[in-house]
């Protein structure tokens, strides 16, 4: 591998954002994962995204700039990817990339920005019956390690996907508080899952990252669909037919709503992502919905 | 004539038609392996679309629509491919039945006025007791006339021959009937009417078993070219079968024996009209003799018979067309 995963996710970041949007989104991050608590740590310079209300105003008076407060209490927190590495997550996204790649994209823009912060970074990854958790550590080192365990388990030949059983295990055996940045195959919530989600949260901080799967009714008719989870082929005349068609896309809008609602009702903050040039664009968005509901 | 059923004129099309086949198909499905192989797309939780109503009705559309398309391609190829190789019908013909040439030779002349119409109608009798072979009427007074030459057509026959019987039986209209028959010296020349109808039969040079029903009372009135034993020497000579067909309205005079002679001295028969078994006896007569004569070697006539390959392949094709079709608008 000549290049690094991180590396890749890092010229992401630069390519979409300019310098400046960068910091933005680091303060975004901040903002989001950061409450303010009592004790007061030091001051930084303000990155656009930081809370106005964090400004400390007498020392920027002083200052020529604007000065943020920042907290001890919020100083080193535990951020840990729980990503799905089935073969679900083998299959193509909507921009024909595989799934993981965008859950690589995803997972580590958000650890990037967590590991810049001095945050530790962790991960939970696995398959339907198979659970895997990585120490959790605050370099970029591990952050790379972290993404390519995923990038090397996640194959067409590894088992079926099921989030469901890295939830279960972090209930299981996480004893502290996190913040869990979950990357989703894309699936309808059942209700034990949304039973598992409710125990979660009480505990935890989650984010959800739904990577979206590629529409069988829109892959030309040059190639040949096939699940993943049983290799069976999906007839192309079939699953190019009009009607099919129309019916595939009113289905899909209703599960999005369902796991939308789901999620929401949970006040789990959640985004679609099916290509890895959207990443950027829509952690972005998730960070700033995450700040607000804090607030 | 008897019909043996289909068969192939170029059986090895269809051996030669079959290796394609499938010679292709491995090619074919082999090619679209590696195409799939190639270019194939991975797409998880595809049971969100598999169990859409939609779909399934798709599927059933489409399997149903493959099976026909499959079949109609099959029919079709086996259809073209049996097409190819040329059906046909083999017809085994007996060349013998259509070999014989019979002649009917009457004597129209006073004397014999009171029979001609019933022996016109022992013709006719005959005439069905025969299938295939080639049959003529001569009739003779002073002169001999050709009534129709010989030919197999039988509807033909029995229409002239029905003529023949009015005209005989005295009808007005029909008068023309006996033109050309008193073109000679005297009345009922009876050798010159042998000798004509002797030389009525066709195709001397090919050999062919010809039988000539001579039916007369030998009653001389004139002076003939030709005397009747004269006559039978010429038949005898032409390999001309005579059988005598006598009314003997005296009895067996001087003339019937006379008449015997002659027709026993060309190998054929006489017969007293009054003899019931003259028919089945002619008839016997002329088929027994033709068994002995014609070497009955069997031909086999083939023509082509493509309509149900064709019906076939049309149906194939219909199915093909129809089956590959978008029909939904």
């Amino acid at each position: 591998m000549t290049t690094t995963l991180l590396t890749r996710v890092k010229s992401k970041l630069f390519v979409h954002a300019r310098r400046r949007s960068r910091s933005m989104l680091e303060g975004e991050y901040a903002s989001a994962f950061h409450g303010r608590s009592l004790d007061y740590d030091d001051l930084r310079a303000y990155v656009p995204g930081d809370e106005v209300r964090d400004i400390d105003w007498k020392a920027t008076a002083r200052h020529a700039s604007p000065l943020v407060k920042r907290y001890v209490a919020t100083r080193k927190q535990s951020l840990v990817l729980v990503v799905d590495t089935g073969r679900g997550m083998a299959a193509t996204t909507r921009s024909g990339e595989p799934k993981s790649a965008v859950a690589i994209c995803a997972a580590g823009l958000i650890g990037y920005l967590a590991q810049r912060h001095g945050d530790l970074v962790g991960l939970v990854r696995g398959t339907a019956t198979s659970t895997v958790s990585h120490d959790l550590r605050g370099t970029e080192t591990h952050l790379e390690l972290l993404l390519r365990a995923i990038d090397a388990a996640t194959a067409l030949d590894a088992d079926q996907s099921n989030l469901a059983t890295q939830l279960r295990w972090i209930v299981s055996n996480v004893r502290r508080r996190l913040f869990l940045v979950v990357v989703a195959d894309d699936r309808d919530l059942d209700p034990a899952l949304d039973e598992l989600l409710r125990r979660l949260h009480v505990q935890h901080e989650i984010l959800w990252i739904t990577v979206e799967d590629a529409d069988p009714t829109a892959i030309g008719g040059d190639r040949t669909a096939y699940d993943v989870s049983d290799r069976e082929p999906l007839p192309t005349l079939v699953r190019l037919d009009p009607k099919v068609r129309e019916a595939y896309a009113a289905s899909v809008e209703q599960r999005v709503r369902r796991t939308a609602e789901l999620l929401d009702r949970r006040s789990i903050n959640h985004a679609r992502i099916g290509s890895s040039d959207e990443v950027v664009t829509a952690v972005f968005g998730l960070l700033e919905r995450q700040r607000r509901a804090r607030r | 004539m008897e019909l043996t059923g289909l068969d192939l004129r170029f059986p090895a099309v269809l051996v030669v038609g079959l290796l394609v086949a499938v010679v292709a198909t491995v090619a074919v499905t082999r090619h679209l392996a590696r195409r799939s192989a190639h270019a194939t797309a991975a797409v998880a939780n595809t049971s969100a679309l598999t169990a859409l109503p939609e779909y399934r009705r798709a599927l059933r559309t489409h399997r149903i629509r493959m099976a026909v398309l499959a079949a109609s391609a099959v029919l079709l190829g086996g259809a073209a491919l049996v097409g190819a190789a040329r059906p046909v019908d083999t017809t085994v013909e007996r060349p013998e039945t259509r070999n014989r040439d019979i002649m009917l030779c009457l004597d129209i002349s006073g004397s014999m006025a009171a029979y001609d119409a019933e022996l016109v109608s022992t013709f006719k009798r005959l005439v069905t007791r025969f299938e295939g072979e080639r049959i003529g009427l001569v009739i003779f007074n002073s002169s001999a006339a050709t009534v129709f030459p010989l030919t197999d057509d039988y509807d033909f026959i029995n229409e002239e021959l029905d003529v023949a019987g009015r005209a005989l039986a005295g009808d007005p209209d029909l008068e023309s009937f006996f033109a050309g028959t008193f073109n000679g010296r005297g009345t009922s020349l009876i050798g010159d009417g042998l000798a004509t109808c002797v030389s009525s039969f066709d195709r001397i040079d090919t050999q062919r078993p010809r039988s000539l029903v001579f039916a007369t009372d030998n009653h001389l009135a004139g002076r003939p070219i030709i005397d009747v034993v004269e006559a039978g020497e010429l038949a005898k000579a032409k390999g001309v079968r005579v059988y005598g067909l006598n009314p003997e309205e005296d009895g067996v005079d001087r003339e019937a024996v006379e008449m015997r002679q002659v027709v026993e001295g060309t190998a054929g028969r006489y017969f007293a009209m009054s003899d019931t078994s003259a028919i089945g006896g002619i008839v016997d007569a002329v088929q027994a003799q033709e068994a002995a004569l014609i070497d009955s070697s069997a031909r086999a006539l083939q023509t082509d018979n493509p309509v149900v390959p064709i019906t076939l392949a049309g149906l194939g094709l219909v199915g093909v067309i129809g089956a590959s079709r978008r029909w939904s608008s």
